[in-house]
């Protein structure tokens, strides 16, 4: 595989034209300030000039005839801010006595008082004026001070809080995470109450100027990771994020690996449980994914349900979800392997049923599995894409015509079917998309083998796949903890999950801090009436 | 880049392999359910039964239906010098390359037999693709007719022969079911002598009777003329045929190998023991035994100590007397010994007059006597038509039934 990741890595390493992100900037460094002016006209054709003459900047003089000395304008981005609020803060503002705001000595404070609104800061520069506009707060300037205030007063339509639709849940919270950063860590704030759960903040995107947030509970993370992810996302220079997708690639360990070693959810529960591990969230605004990181092979295999359910249910679904990963990886290699080279190794009369159903195929059995599975794979893409009014449409289409009527066409062998749509509903087992993914890659690379040397070419394959899989890591931690290097203390949660009073520790691999819990809390049977008590009931 | 390089360069390689290797497509086997072997005119004759796989199953589910109008497997012969000539020839008739791993019987035909089948050893223990684990049958008359001949309600005779012997081993145990590795193992052990079991025509011999049994009519019948059935006992001497034993002979040779499993044996009950005829009988199902043989010196001849534990189940009776006492039980318990005691002696007779080690005693005197062995290696033949037989046999009849009496008593006593 790594061969594979040479191969690419040499194309694209090659002479690049390096673009500093930042030349083809607008400059906005101006030596001297605009709002020394302290004339309100002059400031908003500045504002004009900047913003350009765009329908939802609203620039907007307040003042009537009592006001002509001392005229007001408010600035803000309409949709941003909230209408009701804004008409509240104009009736104030004008109920003002701008005499009064001037001679004071400390106009914000003066402001805060007769304004209700909690947030306003001053704004002296230029620079800021115009970002803080973008960003959404609403700007005030005075004619006749030589500083700006911005008042925050968010509002416009957002999407609500919903159900997470990627990762679903039976039993567990069914909120997940919104496109806005603010409620994305209120959600999580709300789930651990602590004053060691702290956020920092940065802003990436030259143009998109993206709000992200790196998360992580104070005493459990490991601080060097979070210094690494904060350093990371520093180095990051670029125009656009426009989703976690865009962070994830440029801070994640190897650059050339299919194996996903950032985890991203839609739930809440699933970040805080992350944290509470000692992970370190990365929540991006404009997109409910939030990342998490460091993280191993096994985390892929876990939903948050585990957790919530029992604990035998939840590790026999874990055993189910790592059987469909390999059947996901390996079950149409290992069918052409064995039905074009080992046959010998199917029992007599399947490889009678097999071979009578095989009567009459055109294609070799290399070539079925691959022309059905990339069916499925455009079938599959074709039902992500498409409008959902003609989703019925499409699942005929599917379930009939290439199933069916392929197999009486005598195009393709019914056992391929079975096989392809096996492998397919096993790759959607795996709680996590991005690890699915990774497995639907590698089938067609360890098909092309199987078909060309049989079983021995899916070792071929397989061996290179496993070396690369423990050479990796995600923010220094090895990928396959806790099988590779092998740690008996994380193995409670595994494959197996033990009972949440014997998962005493935290994964030690991640965290300094150890204990999570006290010992011995396993649940104790108490005898609560009686037999005493039951001779008395009447 | 050195490494890039190589990976490339195997990449494609690997790649442009595809096809060339020893790639088959499932499609292009002929998969074989059963061999048949012969000599003819100082060849090798070899016939294969190959099974048609687009008649096993019917593409709409069931499978099993029957209607089809083509037989589920074609016979073919080539007749070469050796076996592998012959094999090589096949192809001259044939489209699908011959898969062979999936064979369950061979048929050995009778003029083979007697002339040594050694080559067929090698052909099977010296290649990879045959497996050992082939059933060996013998018939008196030619293998390629065998082959020809369907199993009726079945659809492929070489898998169901195969099913015959196994069936038989493990409800019957009359003949012992032997397989290539072990004729092998007997070949090339001190006793030198193995048995395999005789398949013949039963019923209509004749050639109509055996023409009726090569086409699917035969389906349309409720019981066609002729019939495949288990008839002997081929005792092979190194390996060419010696005798053909009966099935009361093979039975005891069947408790010697230790090879019984699962067996009905009749018993008559005690009082009648003179007049068989119209003794009262009960019959018991052997459920599980354990043989132990071992030789013991005794003045300068051996004598086979056999150790038997034998579980039976009673099946049916009609003894009248109550079966809830333990007298009774006891009684018919040493009926049973005596009887398998019986069975055994009959297989021994069978052994001395052929003077063919079938049960593998001589491994077990070189084992115990290995300086003795040296001496009467040479005269171990008439060494075995000495050996005498010490049995001791503990039967034990469990679960009589809920049936306290039989039915006969009931009637007889009121």
């Amino acid at each position: 595989m790594s061969i594979f990741l040479r191969i690419i890595q040499t194309f694209f390493s090659g002479k690049r034209a390096k673009r500093n992100a930042t030349q083809d900037m607008p400059s906005d460094e101006s030596n001297s300030s605009i709002l020394q002016s302290g004339s309100v006209p002059e400031v908003l054709q500045f504002l004009r000039s900047q913003l350009g003459n765009s329908p939802d900047i609203i620039l907007q003089e307040l003042g009537d005839a009592s006001h002509k000395l001392h005229r007001i304008a408010v600035c803000y981005v309409d949709g941003l801010v909230d209408t009701k609020l804004l008409s509240t803060l104009m009736r104030s503002l004008l109920s003002l006595s701008l005499e009064e705001t001037l001679k004071n000595p400390q106009p914000e404070e003066w402001l805060k008082e007769h304004i209700p609104v909690s947030q306003i800061s001053v704004v002296k520069s230029d620079g800021p004026l115009v970002q803080s506009i973008l960003e959404g707060q609403t700007a005030v300037i005075i004619d006749g001070m030589k500083k700006a205030f911005t008042f925050s007063i968010p509002g416009g339509s957002r999407r609500s809080i919903e159900e997470p639709s990627t990762q679903t849940v039976i039993r567990g919270p069914k909120e997940g995470f919104t496109e806005e950063i603010g409620t994305n860590i209120a959600l999580l704030r709300r789930r651990i109450r602590s004053p060691h759960l702290r956020f920092e903040t940065r802003t990436l995107g030259q143009y998109t100027q993206t709000k992200v947030a790196v998360g992580y509970i104070n005493g459990i993370a490991n601080k060097d990771v979070v210094d690494e992810v904060m350093a990371r996302l520093d180095r990051i220079d670029t125009d656009s994020i426009l989703e976690g997708g865009y962070i994830e690639e440029f801070i994640q360990d190897g650059a050339y690996t299919p194996f996903p070693t950032i985890y991203n959810t839609e739930r809440p529960d699933t970040v805080a449980a992350g944290m509470l591990e000692g992970l370190v969230a990365i929540i991006v605004d404009g997109t409910p994914f939030t990342l998490l990181a460091p993280v191993t092979f096994f985390r892929f295999f876990a939903s948050s349900e585990d957790y919530y359910q029992r604990y035998d249910i939840s590790s026999f679904l874990r055993l189910v979800r790592l059987v469909s990963f390999i059947v996901a990886l390996m079950l149409p290699a290992v069918y052409i392997a064995i039905t074009t080279f080992q046959q010998e190794m199917l029992p007599t009369t399947l490889l009678i049923t097999l071979a009578a159903q095989r009567e009459g195929t055109p294609l070799p059995a290399l070539l079925e599995a691959l022309v059905m599975e990339l069916t499925f794979e455009v079938i599959r893409e074709a039902g992500v894409r498409m409008p959902r009014a003609i989703g019925p449409a499409i699942s005929i289409v599917g379930a009939l015509v290439l199933g069916q009527a392929a197999v009486q066409a005598g195009l393709v062998s019914a056992a391929m079917v079975i096989v392809v749509s096996f492998t397919a509903i096993s790759n959607f087992v795996l709680p996590a998309i991005n690890m699915a993914s990774a497995v639907r890659l590698l089938r067609f690379a360890l098909m092309l083998l199987a078909g060309t040397l049989g079983l021995f070419g899916i070792l071929v394959g397989l061996v290179p796949i496993l070396v690369h899989l423990v050479s990796i890591r995600s923010f220094g931690v090895p990928y396959m903890v806790p099988l590779a290097p092998l740690d008996w203390s994380n193995m409670k949660d595994f494959i197996v999950r033990l009972p949440w009073w014997r998962m005493k520790t935290r994964p030690v691999i991640i965290t300094k801090s150890r204990y999570r819990q006290a010992a011995h809390q396993e649940p104790r049977t108490q005898h609560i009436a009686e037999d005493e008590n039951f001779d008395q009931l009447p | 880049m050195r490494l890039l390089k190589a990976a490339c360069l195997s990449l494609a390689m690997g790649m442009s392999l595809s096809g060339c290797w020893n790639r088959t497509e499932l499609n292009e086997l002929g998969i074989t359910s059963a061999t048949g072997l012969d000599r003819k005119d100082k060849e090798w004759r070899v016939s294969y039964q190959m099974i048609v796989p687009s008649v096993m199953s019917s593409g709409s589910g069931g499978g099993s239906s029957g209607s089809s109008s083509q037989p589920a497997v074609h016979t073919f012969s080539t007749q070469a010098k050796t076996i592998q000539e012959a094999n090589n020839y096949t192809n001259l008739e044939n489209a699908r390359r011959l898969y062979v791993s999936h064979n369950n019987a061979l048929v050995i035909g009778g003029e083979a037999a007697r002339q040594g089948i050694s080559p067929i050893v090698d052909v099977y223990f010296r290649n990879t693709e045959q497996r050992e684990t082939v059933l060996l049958f013998v018939t008196e008359g030619t293998a390629e007719e065998m082959l020809r001949m369907l199993i009726p309600p079945e659809k492929l005779p070489g898998a169901s022969l195969a099913e015959i012997i196994r069936k038989e081993n493990e409800t019957a145990s009359i003949y012992p079911s032997i397989n290539m590795l072990e004729f092998g193992q007997r070949l090339n052990s001190d006793a030198k002598g193995a048995a395999i079991p005789v398949i013949s025509i039963a019923g209509d011999d004749s050639t109509e009777g055996r023409e009726s049994l090569e086409s699917l009519d035969v389906n349309k019948s409720t019981s066609p003329p002729a019939k495949i059935k288990l008839t002997k006992l081929a005792i092979f001497q190194g390996d060419r045929i010696v005798d053909l034993l009966d099935p009361a002979e093979s039975r005891g040779i069947t408790w010697l190998i230790g090879k019984t499993k699962e067996s009905v044996i009749s018993i008559p009950f005690p009082d009648a023991e003179e007049s068989e005829a119209d003794s009262q009988l009960s019959s018991v199902r052997i459920r599980s035994t354990s043989i132990r043989i071992k030789p013991i010196k005794r003045d300068d001849h051996y004598v086979m100590q056999v150790k038997a534990k034998v579980n039976g189940v009673l099946l049916g009776t009609d003894v009248t007397e109550d079966l809830s006492k333990p007298r009774v039980i006891k009684q018919l318990q040493t009926q049973l010994e005596k009887r398998i005691a019986q069975e055994m002696e009959t297989g021994m007779t069978a052994i001395r007059r052929l003077r063919v080690d079938v049960a593998g005693f001589a491994d077990k005197v070189h084992r115990k006597y290995p300086r003795d062995w040296r001496k009467i290696k040479e005269r171990w033949a008439e060494e075995l038509a000495q050996i005498e037989l010490d049995i001791h046999v503990d039967a034990t009849i469990k679960r009589p039934g809920i049936l306290q009496k039989s039915f006969r008593s009931l009637w007889q006593n009121s």
